[in-house]
């Protein structure tokens, strides 16, 4: 995945915030796309939480994730092709989480391709 | 270009369109407590930094910068207030410690929104990039200020709204240490998924205290067919439902618009 990949994902969609690529393995940010600069504990944050939500790293165990609440939502989704990896979104209230969804599984499965 | 990319493109537009608000949703707020609510529950949804148009009647009458739950900054006050001096409030940093500003914006909320007003919002990006020593006013400082109890959420009890729209598709739920109750009479659940169901309701103390009261976690298999599961919290702890996996994002959906009311979408 480039990062001009992650940032033409992240523009097709009004509220994400951040997109971040995540290496469960070693619980780093790998690559990130944001339209406001974040502080590294945020990103941390945002690691942390994927390796406990994907903590099953070896297995299938989930597929994905969101975290949502009143403040807006956070979407997970590991890759089908390497377990580790993991994408990661911030959205603001109101996503059309079910959009956002599908289209995060269809870039995320062209772009680990590429 | 491509047809593909064609289309992409106009569903960006589409999506882009919709977020800056085609249909705003209205508020119709007879009382000044409600118009007043109405307007600081929206301003303390808006954590990341955010231009809100506050309308009356489809007419701008507040622009201000929201963030963190806060009011940043008020950027245009197109209403005239003859007997009121609110040049000095404009387009400044605004802080929560300071309580003259704190009681001006207050005073300046009260005359706008005197309810009796069909209330709606534009939101947007914020204009420039957000200066890291405009804290602003809380929403929550504005609220005590103005003498109004924060609405706890769009939907008095949130769960019990969640599972009755979700009916359809809630096969069981779980608490901790106890057997699953099923919702649909034909579900039949694997001992592997009640496993994990049980593994995620007792591990994992970092991943428990992430749910709020406010929050739902909804998990799905890469593997066709398992139950999805939503993690929220009930008045007895953390509580599971098992969901049909096609539901799942929809789900997800209903649960956020739970907290803001059903209308303008962002995506």
């Amino acid at each position: 995945m480039t990062h001009d990949a992650l940032a033409h994902f992240r523009a097709g969609f009004a509220s994400c915030e951040l997109a971040a690529l995540v290496d469960l393995s070693t619980g780093t940010v790998l690559m990130t796309d944001s339209a406001i600069k974040l502080g590294q504990e945020h990103l941390d944050d945002l690691c942390r939480i994927a390796r406990d939500l994907f903590a099953d790293s070896a297995g299938r165990w989930p597929g994905s994730a969101i975290l949502t609440g009143a403040t807006g939502s956070r979407v997970f989704l590991r890759s089908t092709q390497d377990p580790t990896e993991v994408l990661c979104c911030l959205f603001g209230p109101r996503a059309d989480l079910a959009r956002i969804d599908q289209a995060a599984q269809i870039f995320f499965t062209a772009s680990m391709e590429n | 270009m491509s047809e593909v990319a064609a289309r992409a493109e106009l569903k960006a537009l589409l999506a882009r369109t919709a977020a800056f608000g085609v249909s705003p949703r209205r508020h119709h707020a007879a009382s000044p407590e409600a118009a007043l609510g109405v307007v600081l529950e929206t301003i303390r949804t808006c954590i990341l930094p955010r231009s809100l148009t506050v309308k009356v009647d489809d007419c701008p009458c507040l622009r201000i910068a929201a963030a963190g739950g806060g009011l940043l900054r008020i950027l245009d006050l197109p209403v005239a207030l003859p007997d009121r001096n609110v040049a000095n409030l404009l387009r400044r940093p605004l802080r929560t410690t300071d309580a003259e500003d704190v009681n001006a914006v207050a005073d300046l909320l009260r005359h706008v929104f005197p309810g009796g007003q069909e209330i709606s919002f534009d939101v947007g990006p914020p204009e420039g990039p957000q200066d890291p020593t405009d804290t602003g006013i809380s929403g929550d400082q504005l609220m005590r200020t103005l003498r109004l109890a924060p609405m706890a959420s769009a939907v008095p009890d949130r769960l019990a709204g969640f599972m009755e729209a979700a009916e359809d598709v809630l096969l069981a739920c779980m608490s901790e240490n106890e057997e699953p109750r099923l919702l649909q009479p034909e579900v039949i659940l694997s001992t592997q998924v009640t496993d994990r169901v049980q593994a995620l309701l007792s591990r994992s103390p970092n991943l428990r205290d992430e749910i709020t009261e406010d929050d739902a976690l909804f998990l799905r298999s890469a593997a066709p067919g398992d139950p999805a599961i939503c993690l929220t919290r009930s008045d007895k702890g953390l509580l599971a439902l098992l969901l049909d996996p096609d539901a799942c994002t929809d789900m997800a959906t209903l649960w956020s618009d739970l907290h803001h009311g059903l209308g303008m979408r962002s995506d």
